[in-house]
């Protein structure tokens, strides 16, 4: 371990909860950091879970007792498959379901980042680092494997920013680069959304329009040729986020959509002048009545939800028509 | 059955000759009420034929608000068993019937009411009297009263007496049926009482706008009953997290008893699955 001066915020030390990154160049380095990992689990009766391409889950078989009989393996193409909200709660379920168990949960996870767009790929950037104090306390530890041969420097460096420690070549180090997780959010956030090129159809809406935004919404969805239940969840998370804006935003805001490539996209601003917790959102909330669930769960529905401030808040919400 | 929903018994209106079906005593003095006062504040004579004794009705009108001696005393409110009613003629005759009906509207006109309203327990039909099975032919041929004549009637059917097929025929015979007032109603939800199970049937779509009524909704069920709730919410479009954490925080103040909530479409069990608040312990959802 390295004796220099640890970063401000250091959650392994802090917690339960442990999110490391294993930055790999080779099959070697891979098997380094993600056996050990599994097999202590292993070894302690914890539940084990690799997510990870089929190439690295042959060699894992290859390394781990009884061929990785007692892993859990699954496909990390279904796992990153849906926005970055959901494959949090699919995170939160699973850890909490062997927390009901009285088991500890290790999982070696890998990632999707091919084929996705650079708000998409910030996006899962900010999905990393909100794991930090998303799950502060819980009893997991993730270990996320990136594979520095394929993917694209500023990737690997975003995971040395959002993980607190590394393991590289089978050396375990903290992270020199690590973020604050709020801080980091907010540096996505700084970059203006892209203005829409086409179209924009807009209503004004208040207290006592939100039905009609919701109409607006359906309307705009299934003119997009959405089948009804991704419109429903379409009408359902762009309510959240209205509602949001009349509880918050001096009770009125107005709501866009428009089309942008393979995307619908709709839009609520309004004038709140506090700006947003850069974490709204992302992290689990906790099973009590209390606030802020509905980002969270407009966050589980769209495939993407973007949030800027000044002056008042701008939410986008994108959709994959594809 | 009909498919439409049932009207409001605070709705109706002359021209009506609708049916209410019940399996509670608490649900039929409820609509029962409802209909006598409109009758009553709306200055139409209100004849009310029951199977059972003209005294029990007075009682669940009086304990339902209403003060019926002066009503009664006066001639605007008249309670007849069903001896002086359906079966003043021996067999029941259904045009004889619908002829005094027609003379009933005369009289409440020539009395200087607006109007005739009947009220009709029709279990008398269960007991096999002579001519009871054409009570059918008689709830058809009664309709040419309420189409013609300034007159409404609520005819009312006991599910614990008529069996379900033959009810679903009498329904038929009418223009539709009647239900409870709804305890709520904007333009985007109606909260109505049920009361077999006891609960809530919530229909529309409910968001942060309306979430506060249909907590004073489930308030006011809640200290109706120790048994469980239940909420049909077959006719819910759409409920968002304001709406569910309003249910989250109503079974905080419920004891024993749970939150049963039946009939949830897609929205409702999607928002309540995210939310993670189909996991409490007194909200219970049932499986379709």
């Amino acid at each position: 371990m390295s004796t220099t001066a640890q970063p401000a915020t250091h959650p392994e030390q802090a917690a339960n909860f442990s999110h490391r990154a294993l930055l790999y160049g080779s099959d070697e380095d891979f098997l380094a950091g993600a056996v050990p990992f599994l097999r202590e689990g292993l070894a302690a009766g914890q539940a084990c879970m690799a997510i990870t391409a089929p190439a690295n889950v042959a060699l894992l078989r290859g390394h781990l007792p009884d061929r990785g009989g007692q892993v859990v393996f699954a496909d990390p193409a279904a796992f990153y498959a849906s926005s970055p909200g959901a494959t949090t709660a699919g995170v939160d379920d699973c850890i909490r379901g062997y927390e009901q168990q009285g088991r500890r949960v290790r999982i070696v996870g890998e990632p999707r980042w091919s084929g996705r767009g650079s708000l998409a790929r910030r996006a899962w950037q900010r999905y990393e680092a909100a794991l930090n104090p998303g799950f502060v306390g819980r009893d997991a530890a993730l270990l996320c494997a990136y594979d520095t041969r394929a993917l694209d420097s500023d990737i690997v460096t975003a995971a040395r920013r959002t993980h607190a420690g590394l393991s590289i070549g089978g050396q375990e180090t903290p992270s020199s680069d690590y973020v604050d997780p709020a801080a980091f959010c907010a540096e996505c956030d700084a970059e203006p959304l892209p203005t829409p090129l086409g179209s924009v159809a807009e209503m004004g809406f208040d207290w006592e329009q939100l039905g009609l935004a919701r109409e607006f919404t359906t309307m705009h969805a299934e003119r997009a040729g959405m089948r009804s239940t991704r419109v429903a969840d379409l009408v359902l998370a762009v309510d959240e986020v209205t509602a949001n804006a009349v509880r918050h935003g001096a009770g009125q805001g107005r709501l866009r959509a428009w089309r942008e490539g393979h995307s619908l996209v709709f839009e609520v601003v309004d004038d709140c002048d506090v700006p947003p917790d850069p974490l709204v959102g992302q992290l689990p909330p906790r099973q009590e009545p209390g606030h802020g669930y509905g980002l969270w769960i407009a966050r589980q529905l769209a495939d993407l939800v973007e949030i800027r401030h000044g002056p008042g808040w701008q939410v986008r919400l994108y959709t994959d028509l594809a | 059955m009909s498919s439409a929903a049932p009207e409001a018994v605070g709705a109706m209106a002359p021209g009506d000759h609708l049916c209410v079906s019940f399996d509670s005593d608490a649900e039929q003095h409820a609509v029962a009420v409802r209909f006598v006062r409109d009758g009553l504040d709306n200055r139409e004579k209100v004849a009310y034929f029951t199977d059972t004794e003209p005294a029990t009705v007075l009682d669940f009108l009086a304990a339902g608000g209403i003060t019926p001696g002066p009503n009664v005393e006066q001639g605007q409110l008249v309670v007849l068993p069903a001896e002086d009613s359906y079966l003043v003629d021996s067999p029941f005759d259904p045009d004889a019937t619908v002829a005094r009906l027609h003379r009933m509207v005369d009289e409440a006109l020539t009395e200087g009411y607006a109007g005739l309203r009947v009220a009709g327990e029709m279990s008398w039909a269960l007991r096999g009297g002579p001519g009871s099975g054409r009570l059918l032919e008689y709830e058809r041929k009664v309709n040419e009263v309420f189409d013609t004549r300034p007159a409404l009637a609520l005819c009312q059917y006991d599910r614990r007496c008529f069996p379900s097929e033959g009810l679903a025929e009498f329904q038929a015979a009418h223009g539709g049926t009647a239900g409870p007032d709804p305890l709520y109603q904007d333009g985007m939800v109606a909260i109505t009482p049920t009361y077999a199970p006891v609960g809530l049937m919530i229909s529309g779509e409910v968001d942060m706008t309306n979430a506060p009524s249909l907590a004073r909704a489930l308030a006011a069920v809640a200290v109706t009953t120790e048994q469980d709730i239940y909420l049909d919410l077959s006719g819910l479009g759409f409920l968002d997290v304001a709406g569910v954490r309003t249910l989250a925080q109503a079974t905080e103040t419920l004891g024993d008893q749970r939150l049963v909530l039946g009939g949830l479409g897609y929205v409702p069990r999607t928002v309540l699955r995210l939310s993670g608040w189909d996991q409490l312990a007194n909200l219970v959802v049932e499986d379709a």
